[in-house]
């Protein structure tokens, strides 16, 4: 495969017209070094043919764990359409991954697959797929002296039918079946969906009724370690529209259950236990209703409420206890959500109000062999309350405000006895205002200042070991550029935070931590032709820490320096991107690079 | 503008509905020292606690909800553990196998101030870097016993190394995010890592 793709690309670029993207990754830091690369490539070699590739490659390194991997994989696809409706492909497909931790391969795997498929549409009504095929899969063992290999052959099947009864019931059916099967292991799946729509005569305003059933059900069946997987869902929603009754009002409802199992099955004949420690059954509800009120011609009003509801059934194994305890965990969350967006002229003001209680309960006991039981005690109430309001004014035409202010409350309540201790009540306030202005020939100033602070208070301060918590920041953010239409800038930016924290009791605050991040960026952007636009660009970050209990104070200087480019060339885009952080502490620097070759012609 | 009244009062009430309940007094003795995580080392620290207190909740409250768990490549190709699942490792994930853990110690009959330890130690060689702002990147040794677990029970206690990356939030409050997994130097199987200790009881 590997050699075959210089020549479908020679190939494809004798025939002319094609269609390609490259794209190229470096990403480096303290622990892991990743380089990506990938190609896609189209060739329409006729009206009714079509050569399609794509491959990528990547090479990863962990100094920490002392692992290099390189996984590469290549597609090439042939279609042909002789018809409308109709399509006929041959698909190839080998991926190659090559893992080495000091010095051991623990992975060594080539991977290939033929696949020949047809998709048939003789109708708008009806669409089905068939496709087939082999698949083998080579893997090597860590010392590299066993070969094991897991051949097999596949398929896929769908089909899906849509019908429109009488005008204004909208059905679908689909059904699908997939299969693999190995001398190492076999796994499969089907799904069977039916949806069955109705939209109301045109003479109620509106609403519809939307209903839909599914059944999945996948398996895994492992020969080697003589167990099946097995995992069923089961799933139905249905939503309602309701006909704009009154004027300006639109209301939905909608509804949904799911019902999933997992089930292992031990395929040893001599085995006796019934259920599996990791068997698994998980129930989930929603209901919800969603409300919109256009009350005037630049008021809206969007509420909405919901409420999802979820049990998940699981066992417990003890060791020299037999049987397997049943517990289960089961979730509540409840949203109400209220937003009224005002919009006069060209502003925006959106008032928004949130508030969420998710609900966290186990249940069931499980028992040691000397009669000691015990429960699981992680139960929590966790409430969000949010308060906001936004605010986008254009002034006039060069002039905008922006502004946002927010109040969120939020409430973790432990509620066993072995963690209550650290329930506590967080009250943060925050408000952000700024402003847009552009000066003129493409320069733009952009601003903004936030302030925050977060009020951290216990249940049972007695039991919290720093007491009640205050912590402030405040944070700028100012740019003044010009971006070209490529994505060339000129201009300066700086981003400024400064942040502290401390213990807050009987209105004393005692700080214990302060911070200051300060970033200068200056981006020189120019273009050479009207073809090439180049960025270069340099950064000072200063960081500076100070822990007040304790006496230390540590700062460092980081430099980032960088160029991107965007360059038109041979009819394509090709945009780089490099980065290269320099940090005068000692701690080791990081490239960080992208590329990307768009090419259409 | 008697609408607009209206709606904006009934936006600002909340019923009981979202009343969250009450919690239970607090036990006098709690298993866990537990301090305000405004630091990594005391993410760690924190840690470390709730592992010898046997403590889930506490456990789960170090890590961050995007946390990934990457075990050491050498024990996802060891043929000894075939059966055992690394992939996908999420927090949910990490809280699962360890409360099976931490039930199975509670269980084991060991006497009350034997039924776990955990140390995580700093290594000279690698050092914390110096001004960690919002995030940083750590590395600690470990040895965790669980009493009457598979993986890490007192006679076969988890030993291993772990780059541990840490993220602050907002307001200065640090969670572990990633933790990549290594086994000791000169590795014979006599002591799992932390990963496997913990895939053995994963569902």
């Amino acid at each position: 495969m590997k050699n075959c793709i210089p020549v479908i690309l020679i190939f494809a670029c004798l025939l002319g017209a094609w269609d390609a993207n490259y794209n190229l990754g470096l990403d480096q830091g303290r622990v892991e070094t990743t380089l990506t690369n990938s190609l896609t490539f189209s060739q329409e070699l006729s009206r009714h043919l079509s050569l399609n590739g794509a491959t990528s490659f990547q090479g990863l390194r962990n100094w920490g764990q002392g692992r290099f991997c390189d996984s590469r994989s290549g597609r090439g696809w042939l279609s042909w359409r002789p018809r409308g409706g109709m399509e006929l492909a041959t698909t190839i497909t080998r991926s190659i991954v090559v893992d080495k931790t000091k010095g051991v391969f623990t992975q060594d795997k080539v991977a290939d697959n033929a696949i020949g498929s047809l998709r048939y549409a003789p109708s708008d009504w009806l669409s089905m797929t068939m496709q087939a095929g082999l698949h083998t899969e080579d893997s090597w063992n860590a010392s590299h002296d066993t070969l094991t290999a897991n051949d097999g052959t596949l398929y896929d099947m769908s089909a899906t039918v849509n019908r429109r009864l009488f005008r204004v019931i909208s059905t679908n059916f689909s059904v699908a079946e997939a299969r693999a099967f190995g001398n190492v292991s076999d796994n499969g799946r089907d799904n069977i969906s039916a949806r069955v729509g109705y939209n109301f005569p045109d003479s109620w305003n509106g609403g519809s009724f939307n209903a839909e059933i599914g059944a999945n059900r996948n398996f895994l069946k492992h020969y080697d370690d003589e167990y099946r997987k097995k995992g069923d869902e089961w799933n139905h929603s249905e939503s309602l529209v309701l006909p704009e009754l009154i004027h300006g009002i639109f209301m939905e409802m909608s509804g949904q259950w799911t019902y999933d199992t997992t089930l292992y099955t031990d395929l040893d004949p001599d085995s006796a236990q019934e259920g599996d420690r990791r068997d698994k059954l998980t129930n989930g509800r929603r209901i919800g209703c969603t409300m919109v009120w256009e009350m005037m011609d630049d008021l809206d009003l969007d509420i909405s409420v919901s409420r999802a509801l979820e049990d998940e059934d699981y066992k417990v194994q003890i060791t020299g206890v037999e049987d397997l305890f049943d517990v289960s965990r089961k979730t509540d969350d409840r949203l109400l959500s209220f937003r009224l967006v005002y919009t006069p002229g060209s502003s925006n003001v959106t008032f928004h109000r949130v508030v969420n209680l998710y609900r966290k309960d186990t249940w069931g006991t499980w028992e040691d062999s000397f009669g000691n039981i015990y429960q699981d005690d992680t139960d929590s109430d966790e409430l969000r309350e949010l308060l906001g309001i936004t605010a986008r004014i254009p002034v006039n035409d060069w002039f905008t405000l922006k502004g946002e202010m927010q109040g969120q409350r939020r409430e973790t309540i432990f509620l066993m006895a072995a963690m209550s201790g650290q329930s506590s009540r967080s009250s943060t306030y925050s408000v952000r205002p700024g402003y847009e202005c552009n000066v003129g020939s493409g320069w733009k100033v952009d601003h903004a200042v936030k302030l925050s602070a977060d009020y951290t208070t216990y249940f049972f301060p007695e039991y919290a070991s720093g007491g009640n918590r205050l912590s402030r920041r405040l944070d700028s953010f100012f740019t003044f550029d010009r971006v070209s239409s490529d994505s060339t800038v000129l201009g300066i930016g700086h981003t400024f935070s400064f942040r502290d924290q401390g213990r807050y009791q009987n209105r004393l605050f005692s700080r214990t931590y302060e911070a200051v991040n300060s970033r200068l960026t200056f981006n020189l952007g120019f273009h050479v032709s009207a073809k090439v636009g180049i960025t270069p660009s340099y950064g000072w970050e200063y960081v500076w820490s100070n822990r007040l209990d304790q006496g230390i104070s540590t700062d460092e200087h980081i430099h980032h320096v960088g160029i991107r480019s965007v360059i038109t060339i041979l009819g394509g885009v090709l945009s780089t991107n490099i980065t290269r952080t320099f940090r005068m502490s000692g701690d080791p620097s990081y490239w960080h690079a992208s590329m990307n070759f768009n090419y259409l012609l | 503008m008697k609408a607009i009244l209206l709606t904006v009062l009934v936006m600002l009430s909340a019923c009981s509905v979202f009343e969250p309940r009450e919690p239970e007094d607090p036990d006098p003795n709690p298993p866990v020292v537990w301090q305000t995580p405004t630091q990594p080392s005391i993410v760690i620290s924190n840690l470390q606690n709730s592992l010898n207190g046997l403590s889930l909740g506490y456990y789960n409250s170090c890590f961050h909800d995007d946390f990934v768990f990457t075990a050491d490549p050498l024990d996802v190709s060891d043929p000894g553990f075939q059966g055992l699942d690394f992939s996908d490792w999420t927090k949910d994930v990490e809280s699962q196998t360890v409360s099976s853990i931490i039930y199975q110690a509670q269980a084991s009959g060991a006497p009350s101030d034997s039924l776990s330890q955990a140390y995580f130690n700093t290594d000279a060689q690698h050092p914390d870097p110096s001004v960690p702002y919002d995030s940083v990147t750590i590395y600690r040794d470990y040895y965790i016993v669980a009493a009457g677990t598979l993986g890490c029970g007192w006679d076969r206690a988890a030993m291993g190394s772990a780059w541990i990356t840490l993220v602050a939030d907002e307001f200065g409050l640090w969670s572990i995010r990633d933790w990549d997994d290594i086994r000791v130097p000169y590795y014979t199987g006599d002591h799992y890592t932390w990963g496997v200790a913990k895939a053995l009881y994963r569902r």
